[in-house]
């Protein structure tokens, strides 16, 4: 059960979120069957701090935000955030949520659905105004502002939650998945509004079962497995692969790939996999943006002793 | 509480087309109403009891909308907790208010979707009354509509064989233009299937002929205080009671009538609607739809023979209001135990509702 204080080592002052021995099960069948979703899972996550939830599907991520969101109520365990259980009301009003999936009024409009969340929060009409305009705009949904969410496409589902969950300028931020289903644009979309979070000294906890779509963002990753946190440290510490080096080179033509392999070969290195580079997509949705002379870029180019898929 | 929330809500209670579909089956109710304006003679003797198309159209209107509307609005109402357990609690838990003011916001935008299908039915009786060829219309132009001043008399059935009186005292303190009536219908025990019978009140009298479950009335005026009925055809006659005697003073609520019929109407829809919307938080929409229907209906079966029918929403107090329209006067005043009955299942509805968003995801429901 849960218990009602937290221990004494719980919750040093710097800390945003904090869990300690958090578990979470569900009845199946007809109630005698029991799922966990979580165990004992334990958290330190500072102020200001960005941190990745990743894992596979059905691992639990969801179920860890909803717990900290306050959404639902842990079967072990304690959590706190920002200093107080994530249910108290003065925690609430600086907590945001993105939940899994578009779980928003579909008969409402985008705007509409804003005004609703604002008001929640408690911000007055001019306030709430000015703040659905700007966050419309700022997540590129101000031309369909006025059209109703079951209209949007899964893209825009995501941006629109982007939108609500950044709209009132919270301190800690929860985001389910914010990735799926986003665009190129929605990309940057999500980088921008993270990076004005960071600047303001917000927390964020993202979870995502892609880890590619968090390392850029996250000063810290935590794995989660089956329901337990099996390693938690940096994207490079979880990650990172001491013995591959990565190169991006610019100003090589293919012809010249022969002698760099030839020069890595010579300090006892072997050159795995080498190509040209892809665009972002974000470079051809600008307007007027020229495609690479010679028209589409030359099939990839392997180094001598790699063949088709890279090996040998 | 939050305007925005309460809209939403209020909206889900009482979507357009829910709306509309009560707006036609209600005019489809006074369209569709057979032999409308035609009286159909099939004795010389008879002609005067058949009963009038036009006089049942608009209680017709009223029944047929109002079961339309509540059984929308209890599947509605049922509906509104499911769709927060399927993810909009996620976001709405997760904002800075709290459970109780959003159940509260919920639970007054469930009272106004229900108050609007009342509201949208009485509009549209009104209008298709207003027309000038319903019976309610024929009254409603009418300067003064009567107001029930009061029931009396014994608490059981009486049957008068042929000569036979029944009376029954009355208050003096009526006012001038009062209407005096008694609830009879023919029995079997005399001569004929039917028979006929006088009424009197201060020397006022009026004979009819009964041949159905009717009611015999005379215009009284302040001298006397005895209202009296005689048997003077072959068949016998029971006064029906309970209170067979009703005095109906004139009354200026020419629109309040409808108003207080749509009153009782939302009391009714707002009630079922409130009990929905708790047992909804606890179970499926289906089953706590269901459910709220099988507990109105087990207390209108339980309580029809008693006084508390009275205070049940849609109960007794419905019916007799329903009727009053039909016949051109204005229904009751809403009771305070009908206001009371409706605040307790709002009450109720209320505490339910809280006690299973303690968590927006319950165990059973979430996956």
């Amino acid at each position: 059960m849960t218990t009602h204080r937290p221990p004494p080592h719980l919750n040093p002052p710097s800390a945003a979120v904090e869990t300690l021995g958090l578990g979470r099960t569900f009845r199946g069948g007809l109630g005698w069957r029991r799922r966990l979703a979580l165990r004992d899972v334990s958290l330190h996550i500072e102020s200001g701090e960005t941190v990745g939830i990743v894992g596979p599907n059905g691992s639990g991520k969801s179920t860890l935000l909803r717990l900290l969101a306050g959404v639902d109520r842990p079967s072990t365990g304690w959590v706190e955030v920002l200093g107080a259980p994530p249910t108290a009301r003065s925690v609430r009003r600086r907590l945001a949520f993105l939940p899994d999936g578009s779980p928003f009024p579909p008969e409402l409009s985008a705007r509409r659905v804003l005004d609703l969340i604002a008001s929640l929060y408690g911000f007055h009409r001019s306030e709430r105004r000015r703040r659905i305009h700007e966050m419309l705009d700022r997540v590129g949904l101000d031309d369909a502002g006025e059209a109703p969410i079951r209209t949007f496409s899964r893209g825009m589902h995501r941006r629109f939650g982007l939108a609500q969950a950044f709209l009132t300028d919270p301190e800690v931020i929860l985001l389910d998945e914010p990735t799926a289903g986003l665009d190129a644009p929605g990309f940057g979309v999500l980088a921008d509004l993270l990076g004005a979070a960071r600047q303001r000294g917000a927390t964020t906890v993202l979870a995502s079962h892609v880890a590619s779509d968090l390392i850029e963002h996250c000063d810290r990753l935590a794995l989660l497995v089956s329901g337990e946190v099996q390693r938690i440290g940096t994207p490079d510490e979880l990650l990172g692969d001491q013995e591959v080096l990565q190169l991006r080179v610019r100003g090589l033509r293919p012809e010249g790939l022969e002698a760099v392999t030839r020069s890595l070969e010579d300090r006892g290195a072997e050159l795995l996999e080498a190509g040209p580079a892809h665009r972002s997509l974000l470079d051809l949705y600008r307007p007027g943006e020229p495609l690479p002379p010679g028209g589409p870029p030359p099939a990839p180019v392997h180094p001598p002793g790699l063949e088709g898929d890279g090996e040998p | 509480m939050n305007l925005p929330l309460m809209r939403l809500l209020a909206r889900r209670a009482a979507p357009l087309p829910a709306l509309l579909t009560v707006a036609a089956i209600s005019a489809l109710a006074i369209a569709g109403q057979p032999g409308r304006g035609e009286i159909v003679e099939v004795s010389p003797r008879f002609e005067a009891v058949i009963v009038s198309a036009d006089k049942l159209a608009a209680s017709t209107a009223w029944i047929a909308g109002l079961l339309a509307a509540a059984c929308l609005a209890v599947v509605f109402a049922a509906r509104i907790p499911d769709r927060w357990f399927r993810g909009e609690g996620d976001w709405l838990g997760g904002t800075g208010t709290s459970r109780s003011s959003i159940v509260r916001t919920a639970l007054a935008g469930i009272l106004l979707g229900s108050a609007m299908f009342s509201a949208t039915l009485g509009t549209m009786i009104g209008s298709l009354s207003g027309a000038g060829t319903g019976p309610a219309a024929g009254e409603a132009a009418r300067p003064q509509l009567l107001e029930l001043s009061l029931v009396a008399g014994p608490s059981r059935s009486l049957v008068l064989m042929p000569g036979e009186r029944f009376e029954q005292e009355l208050p003096l303190a009526r006012e001038s233009g009062c209407k005096v009536r008694v609830r009879v219908t023919p029995t079997l025990g005399a001569a004929g299937p039917t028979t006929s019978a006088r009424i009197e009140v201060d020397g006022a009298s009026r004979e009819e002929t009964v041949a159905r479950r009717t009611w015999l009335e005379v215009e009284a005026s302040r001298t006397e205080n005895t209202v009296s009925v005689t048997n003077t055809g072959s068949g016998a006659l029971a006064v029906l009671g309970p209170g067979p005697v009703e005095a109906w003073r004139p009354s200026d609520a020419v629109a309040g009538g409808h108003l207080r019929l749509a009153g009782h109407g939302a009391l009714f829809i707002m009630f079922l609607g409130a009990i929905a919307f708790g047992l909804g938080a606890w179970m499926g929409p289906g089953i706590a739809a269901a459910l709220t229907a099988a507990l109105w209906l087990g207390a209108r079966m339980g309580l029809s023979s008693s006084a508390a029918a009275e205070s049940l929403p849609g109960g007794a107090s419905l019916v007799t209001a329903i009727e009053a329209v039909a016949e051109g006067r204005s229904p009751q005043v809403l009771s305070a135990g009908l206001a009371s009955a409706a605040a307790g299942a709002v009450l109720a509805g209320f505490l339910l509702a809280r006690a299973a968003l303690n968590s927006w995801g319950r165990e059973g429901r979430s996956s």
